[in-house]
């Protein structure tokens, strides 16, 4: 009855993928984003989100079990140690950002690392790249079903949409489910997706990160023991598409040969250099720069000389927080991003520590900021720009403009940093044999033979007490 | 423009710019963020905090009699529809998925914990034995025993006498010379703690042991652990089926409490069935029952899950106005938490009669924000929406929540809501009362833990969607309480339609008109209408996309066809729930009369439980017209 719809395409082409379509190019970036979010993620694990899911996931155990990054010695079923993980990448919103608008890797490769390590016969590191590539190029093909997806969203957060559906794919290619499972798993994600926006700068918005990676996995998992759902549920706008309002899909080609045409290869993901929304990068910049400035031009000068501060921003509800007053909310905040970069110089991990946001100065700063939002100034990140603009109590302006910062995909973060940015993340917690160790095989992932051999490096922590329990013997 | 406004002087002209009228861009240019700060309620006016107010305050006494009676005609009809749901092919592969996650834990782990456990207690005893040149080396390894336990919660939960040990080492540590430790303490006691966590009696009973604890001695016994590790293992799984209540058979475990030491050879199977031995949750006290399976225990957030899909498996479940199924959504995670808490903290019945209430009532209240929620849904699957809020809510209160707790569960449970209604007619529809059920338990249960989400989820907040992203016409009332113990419960001015046979709620009237035309052509009693008797067959239905289907080719599907639904009950003078059977579904005679069905969707016949008709109109081939009426007002079961 049905003709051959686009979830049927979906699902066909997520079992047709093999690893000879993989090109240099995207292996390239999709180790990068490997490498990235094992880095925040490592670091994200010594947040109190983190600890709130994981002190809760703890209530459950099972036979099968996962690692958790950064533990040593605390295993928990699949679906929960894929939660906890997908937690940690995005606890501090450090995590990768693609064009349209999400968080790719956050919400796969928590799932497929989870899942890898119960599967009775060990995937190699290219499956396991496989996976991870379908679950960023099914995200991929999603975001272009609807034009609104382009903007900087304001009804559902995106990851907790299209990251569900990524896990889902992936984890299904893991398993190696049939076109019809596939198809099935898609379809079983979609009644798992969808948060809406509110709980931006909140404790709960890494959990969308965590429950998109937690559910897809589930929704395979379903599928895989035969259940369905509705086979045409890409195709309908009672379908995927409640969650948009403007919703035209597409159907997937099924991959033939080797010249399969991945999103990935046209547009790259920005990586992030501090943890807070990607919008906070160009308004951290545009201050610096602004800051240079004035700094070149006026000796001794003094912040508090500081009259008022413009911000040319796009318009987005959800980053014009200002005066945050929790952690999360100033990781959502054009005002506290631009007045710790005015302030400091820099804007670091630290910057969002409580001691850091109730400091009087930043707060005085704060409440000379005023915020624009000019016509030009598109809310995405592929058009949107940042400007400040000081003025001093002498009447003098200095004005900075950030079009690009350093880390978007027009203007990539070198490979260097990148392993820079990771091995700072990743120290907070691991040995530095842990340390190389994911380095290494992340490097070399389409060479590995077991890639659960992953999960062994993102165990070995660091910690003096931790180090204390494996080599005593009480 | 950014040039236009510049310094001080932009806050002056934004008071005068809001009188006049501009251009919606200039105003959005101007400091946006002040505005949102003028606009924005106090956070305790807020509909949110209103809706966690009245959840964490709202009190046995608001319940009338009425609201009483209804919801406990919703509690059993809830509960047997989930035990037959225990029936299905759904709940089956739900359950499966369930254990296979959470099946017994490896038994070198286990094992290693209860080493741990009894290795911290040993220490603990070898302390009040010891002089007190051995304290500090003794105190430093409790210290790392301690802490090892401390990073692993669910140790207490699987040997319970934990805690007693650590009431013996902070009485020892708060002990003055004046009042000695060892007093607190006598060997015998001593000896009974540790026999209580498992440890065979004879081992640690001897008097060389209790009496002289020194490392020595320990390592003398060393050998002997490995043995009795294992003994404790066999209690620990195998254990006897005995129990209070339904939470008979749960695992074993003997529930030892201090000075009852387990002496004498390990404890008997009783006789009756094989005990089921697949455990599916580590933690004795964190057990949940699954309907209609006698051995079967999952955690709590699972079992919610499995009852829920139990529950909606058949589509049985009741069906308020505006449409959505209450009780399948609040129920299980009601039930599966009571399962969870502590036997001092068991909720009465009463104060789970309140708590399913309070779930039912939010979803009411939330159903009434949206013109859009009273129609037959088109874009969310409403349990999906306001079901995973009324389980959050429901057990907030049964965990006793502050107000603000309380509305962070809310916010929480908004960001697992939400599946959309393409899933219906299809197994995932279940699922979606069983994630309610679930994400509702976890939500309440996260906020118990301090997870914070947003405080204006429930407000509609432009630009920044919260529970408003679900409809299109959004208007929240805040919910008061009265100060005087009069609190209205929607359930009092709105009853439930129970369904008589499991199908969308809409089918009934379908199935009570064609089984009028039955009647007239058959008689009372059995005997079926032929179709070479029929002509033609005229629905005159609702308009509603997802309830229409001329052939349905799944049990699922015919649970939400107008056509099979009217011509079943044309066949045989009813539908029920074996009309749903795959034989049954595909009976010639019946396919006959489908191909015979035409619909039409009359202009004052809207998609509305509180409004709709059903009307079948049936052309003999001899040309006679029989015509059979089902108005809102007769049919049995369905909300006034």
């Amino acid at each position: 009855m049905l003709r051959k719809g686009i979830t049927e395409s979906f699902g066909a082409a997520i079992h047709a993928f093999n690893t000879t379509q993989l090109t240099d190019g995207v292996i390239n970036r999709s180790k990068r984003m490997m490498l990235d979010t094992l880095g925040v993620g490592l670091l994200g694990t010594r947040t109190a989100v983190f600890n709130k899911a994981l002190t809760y996931s703890q209530l459950f155990m099972s036979h099968e079990s996962s690692s958790v990054w950064g533990k040593s010695e605390v295993n928990l079923p699949p679906h929960y140690a894929a939660f906890v993980n997908g937690i940690a990448v995005h606890s501090m919103d450090f995590d990768d950002t693609w064009h349209p608008a999400t968080h790719p890797s956050g919400a796969v490769l928590p799932a497929l690392l989870a899942l890898a390590e119960t599967l009775p016969s060990q995937p190699s590191g290219l499956d396991l790249l496989l996976a991870f590539n379908v679950g960023i190029e099914v995200q991929g093909r999603l975001m272009r079903f609807s034009r609104e997806a382009y903007n900087i969203p304001e009804r559902f957060h995106p990851p907790s949409v299209v990251g569900v559906m990524g896990s889902a794919a992936a984890s299904a290619k893991l398993l190696g489910l049939s076109p019809a499972q596939c198809t099935n798993a898609l379809a079983i994600a979609a009644s798992s997706a969808g948060a809406p926006l509110a709980n931006a700068a909140t404790q709960t918005k890494p959990l969308h990160i965590g429950n998109a990676a937690r559910r897809g996995l589930e929704a395979a998992q379903l599928a895989q023991r035969g259940l369905k759902g509705n086979p045409a549920i890409l195709d309908m706008n009672c379908g995927f598409g409640v969650y948009y309002k403007d919703y035209s899909p597409s159907a997937m080609a099924v991959p033939a040969s080797s010249d399969f045409k991945w999103i990935l290869e046209d547009q790259d993901v920005a990586f992030k250099r501090i943890p807070a929304h990607l919008g906070m990068h160009w308004v951290v910049d545009a201050a610096l720069a602004a800051r240079a400035k004035l700094e070149n031009s006026v000796r001794n000068f003094d912040l508090s000389q500081i009259r008022n501060v413009t911000l040319r921003v796009p318009p987005s509800k959800y980053v014009d927080c200002p005066f945050p007053a929790t952690e999360h909310q100033a990781r959502h905040s054009f005002q506290f991003n631009a007045s710790s970069a005015l302030l400091d110089n820099k804007v670091t991990v630290s910057s969002f520590s409580e001691t850091q946001i109730n400091r009087p100065a930043l707060k005085e700063l704060l409440s000379k900021v005023k915020v624009e939002t000019p016509k030009d100034n598109l809310p995405s990140f592929d058009k949107m720009y940042c400007e400040v603009e000081m003025e001093t109590d002498q009447g003098q302006r200095y004005v900075a403009r950030c079009d690009t910062f350093y880390g978007h995909w027009r203007k990539p973060l070198s490979q260097k940093d990148l392993v820079e940015k990771f091995s700072v993340n990743a120290s907070s917690v691991l040995c530095t044999e842990g340390v190389e160790g994911v380095i290494d095989v992340t490097g070399n992932i389409e060479r590995v033979r077991e890639c659960s051999i992953l999960g062994s490096y993102l165990r070995m922590t660091s910690s003096q007490h931790e180090q204390l329990y494996s080599t005593r013997s009480w | 423009m950014s040039q236009w406004f510049t310094g001080a002087s932009k806050y002056t002209l934004y008071s005068v710019l809001q009188k006049t009228i501009r251009p919606v861009w200039a105003v959005r240019g101007l400091h946006k963020s002040a505005v949102e700060v003028l606009r924005h309620p106090a956070p305790e006016d807020t509909v949110t905090a209103s809706f966690g107010k009245f959840i964490s305050e709202v009190k046995p006494q608001h319940l009338s009699s009425v609201v009483l009676h209804r919801s406990k005609r919703m509690v059993l009809d809830s509960i047997g529809v989930g035990v037959i749901g225990s029936t299905t092919d759904v709940f089956e592969l739900a359950l499966q998925h369930c254990q296979n996650d959470l099946t017994i834990v490896d038994p070198a782990e286990k094992l290693l914990f209860t080493k741990k456990v009894l290795e911290f207690g040993w220490t603990v005893q070898c302390l009040l034995c010891s002089e007190p040149d051995r304290h500090p080396p003794l105190l430093e390894k409790l210290a790392i025993q301690q802490q090892w336990l401390a990073e692993r919660p669910w140790v207490s939960h699987f040997v319970p006498q934990l805690e007693e040990f650590k009431r013996v080492l902070e009485r020892f540590l708060q002990a003055t010379p004046s009042d000695p430790p060892t007093t607190s303490l006598s060997p015998p006691q001593s000896a009974n703690i540790a026999c209580s966590i498992g440890q065979p009696a004879p081992l640690l009973a001897s008097p060389e042991l209790s009496l002289d604890c020194s490392d020595a001695t320990r390592s003398a016994y060393a050998p002997n652990h490995q043995q009795s590790y294992e003994g404790t293992r066999l209690a620990l799984f195998t254990g006897t089926r005995g129990g209070r209540g339904r939470r008979k058979g749960r695992r074993g475990s003997q529930r030892l409490v201090p000075n009852q030491p387990l002496i004498g050879p390990e404890p008997k199977l009783p006789s009756g069935p094989e005990p089921d031995l697949t455990w599916h949750m580590y933690a004795p006290d964190d057990i949940s029952s699954v309907y209609g399976r006698r051995g079967t225990r999952l955690s709590p957030t699972l079992a919610a899950f499995v009852n829920g899909v139990a529950t909606h498996s058949m589509d049985f479940d009741d069906t308020w106005h505006p449409a959505t199924h209450p009780s399948g959504a609040v129920l299980p995670a009601v039930l599966a938490l009571s399962d969870m808490m502590s036997a001092n903290s068991k909720p009465s019945g009463l104060d789970f009669l309140l708590a399913f209430n309070i779930g039912i009532e939010i979803q009411g209240r939330l159903m009434r924000f949206s013109n859009e929620a009273h129609n037959i849904p088109k874009r969310f699957h409403p349990p999906s929406v306001v079901g995973t809020m009324g389980s959050a809510a429901a057990c907030a209160r049964l965990l006793s929540l502050d107000p603000s707790q309380c509305s962070h569960a809310l916010a929480i449970a908004t960001s697992l809501s939400g599946a959309p209604m393409a899933n219906a007619a299809t197994q995932s529809k279940p699922l979606h009362i069983g994630n309610a059920s679930r994400l509702g338990l976890e939500a309440a249960l996260l906020a118990s833990r301090g997870l914070e989400a947003s405080s204006l989820v429930l407000d509609a907040v432009t630009g920044v969607a919260g529970f408003n992203a679900f409809y299109e016409d959004y208007v929240p009332q805040p919910l008061e309480l009265s100060n005087d113990d009069g609190h209205m419960f929607l359930l009092e001015e709105q009853d439930m339609g129970f369904k008589r046979f499991p199908a969308h709620l809409g089918m009934h009237w379908v199935a009570d008109a064609a089984a009028s035309v039955h009647k007239i052509l058959v008689g009372f009693g059995p005997g079926t209408v032929s179709p070479a008797q029929v002509q033609d067959i005229l629905l005159r239905v609702p308009k509603s996309k997802y309830i229409n289907r001329p052939f349905p080719d799944s049990e699922h599907e015919a649970r939400h066809s107008f056509q099979f639904n009217a011509c079943s009950a044309l066949l045989d003078g009813e539908v029920t729930v074996q009309s749903f059977t795959p034989a049954a579904i595909r009976r010639p005679d019946l396919l006959a009369l489908l191909s015979r069905v035409r619909m039409e969707h009359p202009q004052d016949n809207p998609a509305n439980f509180n409004s709709m008709y059903g009307e079948v109109q049936v052309t003999l081939v001899g040309g006679d017209i029989l015509k059979g009426r089902q108005t809102l007002s007769t049919v049995t079961g369905a909300t006034r």
